[in-house]
């Protein structure tokens, strides 16, 4: 992290247990100014946790939480500045979008409904302040969360798969929407979801949790090009992965495909056998009567095909220019482009 | 697809549940007859009081009984202390308890020869008569109010804890992080979002309120019901039993119409996600806690309870009595004939409803369902109305062709006592079997009509033996409440004839519960049935 940024929150080696399951384990984890963070992870890894523990909806068995260097732990929910935004918005059925916004502004009533209005301005949501939540459609109930949390001016915004329940195109559109005024009103925030397009698209920084642990901080790109755990590297997108023995620092060879490049140093003994994890994009085919692989299926995907390769006894997964109209059953010549190489022990 | 059969279906469903709000038009013509003598000497003499006093006692029991249920249900549902997990269903026992057994129970504990009294005059040696020390009074509308709440206020626990327990933990997460404390929260969040279910339990209570004759009676508190009652089997006097239960009617719609008037666009159901964390106690709240939901149950059940057992023990050999066996064979089969009629009509009600995609056919359920917010008194009126017209006519018509006049043959047998059963509880059933139904996936009813079958092979082939469970479920239910039903038993039952809850009622009357004591334990007993199921199915456990 940049000494230069200042740390909104600190989360210290926190532990969470439900009744005698340990749910969250020594976790720790930072978030700066106007940063998201995204906690990500496969169901049941903890990440819904971090947020209640975080808001105070859960008491820690152990470690301490600070915002702002100020310790929250005994801090009660409402005392904490922290806005929380869930998956199904949780908009007080029984009050107008107005009052559902002026529900944590303190203060004269005239004055919050003019800070309302102004938030409703800043969601695009102008003209439903005396609207009920039921007549709304999912994005503008999600709108009005967004509306309501910022409200409070939170120090931390907390959002629990908010985009969720809204589909494809809205979910483009809400998640820059959303991005723009956090960054706009330098509000720092957690984000949790279980998919890796919105955490790209959405987060500064991904925070990859596995059985109520972080396993790996850091932007988009490294979790997806140096991930240190099979589970990340698979959950990041799919893969092939091929035994090969290493070469030197920059290189690996594998039966099939040859020689392997690699972009940067990689770390493991000469000579030893790895298992290698290559993307489907990191490898190219050329038609060639006398290539190795032959195709034995592939899905049009748009861009791209997604072509089944078969050499030898494996199968690899391929992504090429649709442009390139390779028939199945033809031959094919494979290579594999030089790449940050993802390595990983043969046991693990 | 024979396209006429929904059709054929749907006209049943029309006709039985148009029989069924038969009375209560009936009822509503009745009361633009003109007024009766009667019914002008009721006005200007009794008839405000007796107003008065029903608005007094039904306020009096909707206040206890939102005293008892809201704490209750609020802390079982967000709250964890010891024993909470027994309480949650042991909160309902009193519903099995009748309220006049435990008015005559109190009554006999806190007289002045009964044990608290002779205790008190032991302790503080006041060895006095009458009059020269002060004791509270139980025998007044606070009283009969305090009986009531003590065996009612599970229907609203039971609906408010539901639907603390629905709304999920989101919404009052989001209040907390938008500055509220947990009191707030639940004063400004989860209070409100109860409200309908609050109303619907205290409808509910208010019109058992409204329609309990034996309880109010034995207190000699005169209330409309009283007045209903003595117009009927006093005076003879349907005209003026109908106004006056038209007067109760107007009561119970003017509390739903208010309640939806306030209502307006505002909507309360949101079933929002999110594991419940309680509250957990510390020692200090665990023990008020404890101790408050002991009371309730040691008034509204164990105490009852106790004493019942007791006073079967010594009096066996007069309460062990065939009499007694009569009474509980007669029960049993009116019980059974009025669950079986009533389910077989709910199986009509909602298979009609599911045939069709439209909105109207599921018309005739809910006007079937309606009723049950009737006070039974007001229903037993109405149903004698359209009975006694027919009778009339009959009798007139057989005499015309010269015959003797059949006489009474509805109102004057467990006809009339069948058909009030039936519309007073075919809520029960309609609900018991519309949640069997949705258990089944309506692709199997196309697959079996894409097989060849008709909607009526349908239901015998599929349907009746999906749901075998719960059509048992509905004639048991159904048929508890039956076997507890007082009020329209008083009114509707023929000369002579006893069920358990009549039976029970005379010798409270008589101030000889004692020998009654084993006719009121087996009422206890099938009223525990409904609770132990609901806890089996998870109404209650449902966490």
């Amino acid at each position: 992290m940049n000494e230069t940024t200042k740390m909104a929150l600190n989360v210290e080696a926190i532990s969470v247990q439900y009744d005698t399951k340990k749910v969250l384990d020594e976790l720790s984890l930072q978030v700066s100014d106007n940063e998201i963070v995204c906690l990500l992870g496969k169901s049941g890894s903890g990440k819904t946790t971090v947020l209640k523990a975080v808001a105070g909806m859960l008491p820690l068995k152990k470690g301490a939480i600070s915002l702002d260097g100020e310790i929250m732990s005994s801090v009660a929910p409402e005392k904490r500045g922290m806005g929380i935004i869930f998956q199904d918005y949780a908009l007080f059925p029984h009050m107008s979008v107005l009052d559902n916004i002026c529900f944590g502004i303190k203060g004269h009533k005239q004055q919050a409904q003019q800070t309302a209005e102004t938030l409703l301005e800043l969601v695009k949501m102008r003209g439903y302040g005396a609207a009920y939540p039921h007549e709304l459609s999912g994005g503008q109930q999600q709108r009005v969360a967004i509306a309501r949390a910022l409200a409070i001016q939170p120090k931390l915004l907390l959002l629990d798969e908010p985009f969720s329940n809204v589909d494809y195109h809205l979910r483009q559109q809400l998640m820059v929407d959303i991005r723009h005024i956090l960054k706009q009103r330098k509000v720092s925030a957690i984000f949790v979801t279980h998919s890796k397009e919105e955490a790209f698209v959405f987060a500064d920084k991904l925070a990859f949790m596995e059985e109520g642990k972080i396993v790996q901080t850091g932007t988009a790109e490294s979790l997806y090009y140096q991930p240190k755990s099979v589970s990340l590297a698979e959950s990041m997108g799919k893969g092939n992965w091929l035994d090969v023995v290493v070469v030197d620092q920059h290189s690996t060879r594998s039966e099939d495909l040859g020689e392997i490049r690699s972009t940067r140093a990689h770390g493991f003994e000469l000579g030893g056998k790895v298992k290698q994890f290559i993307r489907p994009n990191q490898i190219s085919l050329e038609a060639d009567e006398a290539g190795i692989g032959k195709i034995v299926d592939q899905i049009f995907t748009g861009d791209t095909h997604q072509h089944a390769v078969a050499i030898g006894a494996s199968i690899l997964t391929v992504n090429q220019s649709s442009t390139k109209n390779l028939a199945v059953d033809s031959h094919v010549a494979v290579s594999v482009s030089a790449h940050p190489a993802i390595l990983f022990e043969p046991s693990t | 697809m024979n396209t006429s059969s929904p059709k054929r279906w749907a006209l049943v469903s029309w006709a039985v549940s148009l029989c069924s709000v038969l009375p209560v038009f009936a009822l509503l013509l009745q009361s633009f007859a003109p007024d009766t003598a009667l019914f002008e000497h009721l006005w200007a003499t009794v008839l405000t009081d007796y107003i008065i006093t029903t608005i007094a006692l039904v306020l009096l029991v909707l206040l206890f009984s939102t005293l008892f249920a809201l704490p209750s249900a609020w802390l079982i549902a967000m709250c964890e202390f010891r024993w909470r997990k027994q309480f949650q269903w042991l909160l309902m026992l009193p519903l099995a308890m009748p309220a006049y057994v435990v008015a005559f129970i109190y009554t006999d504990l806190f007289d002045f020869s009964g044990p608290v009294q002779r205790f008190m005059r032991a302790v503080f040696q006041a060895n006095t008569p009458v009059g020269d020390y002060w004791f509270f009074e139980i025998r007044n509308v606070y009283g009969a109010a305090l009986m009531l709440a003590l065996v009612l206020y599970p229907y609203l626990y039971l609906i408010a804890r539901t639907a603390f327990l629905e709304q999920g933990a989101h919404l009052f997460q989001v209040s907390r992080t938008l500055g509220k404390s947990p009191w707030q929260s639940f004063r400004l969040i989860s209070l409100p979002l109860c409200r309908p279910a609050i109303v619907v339990g205290l409808i509910f209570i208010g019109a058992e309120a409204l329609g309990d004759f034996a309880t109010v009676h034995y207190f000699a508190v005169n209330t409309l019901t009283t007045a209903v009652y003595d117009s009927w089997l006093g005076h003879g006097s349907l005209s003026a039993a109908a106004k006056i239960s038209i007067l109760m009617l107007i009561g119970v719609m003017g509390l739903l119409g208010i309640e939806r008037w306030q209502r307006g666009r505002q909507r309360f159901y949101q079933k929002t996600s999110g594991q419940l964390s309680r509250f957990q106690l510390n020692t200090r709240q665990s023990v008020a806690a404890v101790v408050w939901c002991g009371i309730l149950l040691m008034a509204g059940f164990l105490v009852p309870a106790i004493i019942l057992v007791d006073y079967a023990i010594q009096y066996f050999s007069v309460a062990w009595q065939s009499q007694l066996w009569l009474v509980v064979v007669q029960s049993i089969w009116l019980a059974l004939i009025a669950a079986v009629i009533t389910t077989f009509f709910a199986i009509i009600f909602i298979y009609t409803a599911r045939l069709s995609t439209k909105p109207s056919s599921a018309i005739p359920v809910r006007m079937s369902t309606m009723s049950y917010v009737l006070p039974s008194t007001v229903l037993a009126i109405a149903v004698l109305i359209p009975m006694t017209l027919f009778e009339v006519q009959i009798n007139n018509w057989v005499e015309h062709l010269g015959y003797q006049a059949p006489g009474l043959f509805l109102s004057g047998t467990v006809f009339a006592l069948i058909i009030a059963f039936v519309v007073r509880f075919q809520a029960v059933a309609n609900g018991t079997i519309e949640s069997s139904f949705l258990n089944i996936s309506p692709s199997l009813d196309m697959a079996a009509k894409s097989l060849g079958k008709t909607d009526l092979q349908v239901l015998f082939s599929i349907h009746i033996p999906l749901i075998s469970k719960g059509i048992f479920t509905a004639i048991l239910l159904v048929f508890i409440e039956c076997m507890k039903e007082l009020p329209a038993a008083l009114l509707l039952r023929p000369f002579n004839f006893d069920t358990l809850a009549t039976y029970v009622y005379q010798f409270v009357s008589d101030e000889q519960l004692e020998q009654a004591a084993v006719a009121a334990i087996l009422i206890v007993l099938a009223g525990l049935y409904p609770v132990i199921r609901l806890t089996k199915t998870g109404k209650i456990n449902n966490e």
